[in-house]
């Protein structure tokens, strides 16, 4: 851009050159190119590149052109539909990635806190001696003698209350 | 650079309110799953108990042949007690465990009665209805008490139970657990 013409004036002069203004606002600009050395300073400039660009004849493009682009470059992403999802996927793996960051990472700490340590479990061990027990039998045959007392326990309460009744009154 | 900044933002927000109701359901599948761990939890302090005194092996052969020589309608009882076990929510299950852990620090015969006693209690219940069974689970624990013992007596009197003495052959129900 001419260092002495405003981005604005720069246009009209442009603008003027295709016979793109109305013949007021070209009238004015021909006299500032008459009157301004600024104004025909780039007037020269442009008129030397527009004939520069008048002249210049590019070469004849090869028929199979699109082809050798294409597999010059095999490992571009295709284009099309894949490439409006893709710019739609990004943003939205990294906002889920924050989200589930967000609220799986501090309730996992929490389960972790409320876990406590790890221990050893003697998992093996039940594995070992409950092999050939169905996996969905096993916690309760490893703790049997918790489900086979089950009523007990769960009315243990009731039970008390029944034995302190009838310490109170043996004939009961 | 902005319109990422702007994409990114409206990809942020339009996923936490997509993830609003999946959390929603996630939290109540974390929360069935908190409670039958921490019931695994409490059961591992056992297995770690009988590991310390070198008797899971043995606990657990003697287990697995007592399941083997279970009928199926038992074998079902139990699962379905595991099952609602699994499912109580943790204030409960601690207080099943604890209720375990004095069961079997009282005495042989002490066991035998109160496995007595939940029989008939559980006998008893099963005449009840739905509002008295309701009723009962509000009442005190000496209070029930009684209330059983009377309905008991009744039912005895009525030959729809037997004597003291004998074992009941009433079908069994589900007695409510203590409150």
């Amino acid at each position: 851009m001419h260092e002495k013409l405003e981005q604005s004036q720069y246009e009209d002069l442009s603008a003027f050159l295709d016979g793109e203004l109305p013949e007021a606002r070209a009238s004015e600009i021909r006299d500032l190119i008459a009157s301004d050395p600024a104004w025909r300073d780039a007037h020269e400039r442009l008129v030397a590149l527009d004939d520069a660009l008048g002249a210049y004849e590019p070469p004849a493009v090869p028929g199979d052109l699109a082809e050798r682009i294409i597999r010059s470059m095999p490992q571009a992403r295709p284009a099309g539909r894949w490439a409006t999802v893709s710019r739609w996927v990004a943003p939205l793996a990294a906002a889920a990635a924050i989200v589930v960051a967000a609220v799986l990472l501090p309730r996992k700490a929490k389960d972790a806190q409320e876990a406590g340590p790890t221990v050893l479990s003697g998992s093996a061990l039940v594995d070992e001696r409950l092999e050939g027990v169905a996996e969905r039998d096993r916690f309760v045959v490893e703790n049997l003698e918790f489900f086979r007392d089950y009523d007990v326990l769960t009315n243990l309460e009731t039970i008390e209350a029944v034995e302190r009744l009838e310490a109170q009154t043996p004939d009961a | 650079m902005k319109a990422n900044l702007h994409k990114f933002l409206v990809a942020s927000l339009a996923i936490a309110a997509m993830s609003t109701s999946v959390l929603a359901e996630a939290e109540a599948t974390v929360q069935a799953s908190r409670r039958g761990s921490i019931a695994r939890q409490l059961m591992l302090k056992h297995r770690m108990e009988k590991i310390a005194s070198g008797t899971l092996a043995l606990s657990l052969d003697h287990n697995r042949k007592q399941w083997e020589a279970l009928a199926p309608e038992q074998r079902e009882q139990y699962r379905n007690e595991a099952l609602a076990f699994l499912k109580a929510n943790p204030a409960q299950q601690q207080k099943l465990v604890a209720h375990y852990e004095k069961f079997t620090q009282i005495s042989a015969q002490k066991r035998r009665k109160y496995r007595e006693t939940a029989r008939w209690v559980k006998a008893v219940v099963a005449t009840l209805s739905g509002a008295e069974r309701q009723g009962l689970l509000e009442m005190p624990p000496m209070q029930r008490a009684r209330f059983l013992q009377a309905r008991r007596a009744e039912l005895i009197a009525q030959g729809k139970l037997p004597p003291a003495s004998q074992p009941a052959t009433t079908a069994p129900a589900k007695a409510p657990a203590d409150q």
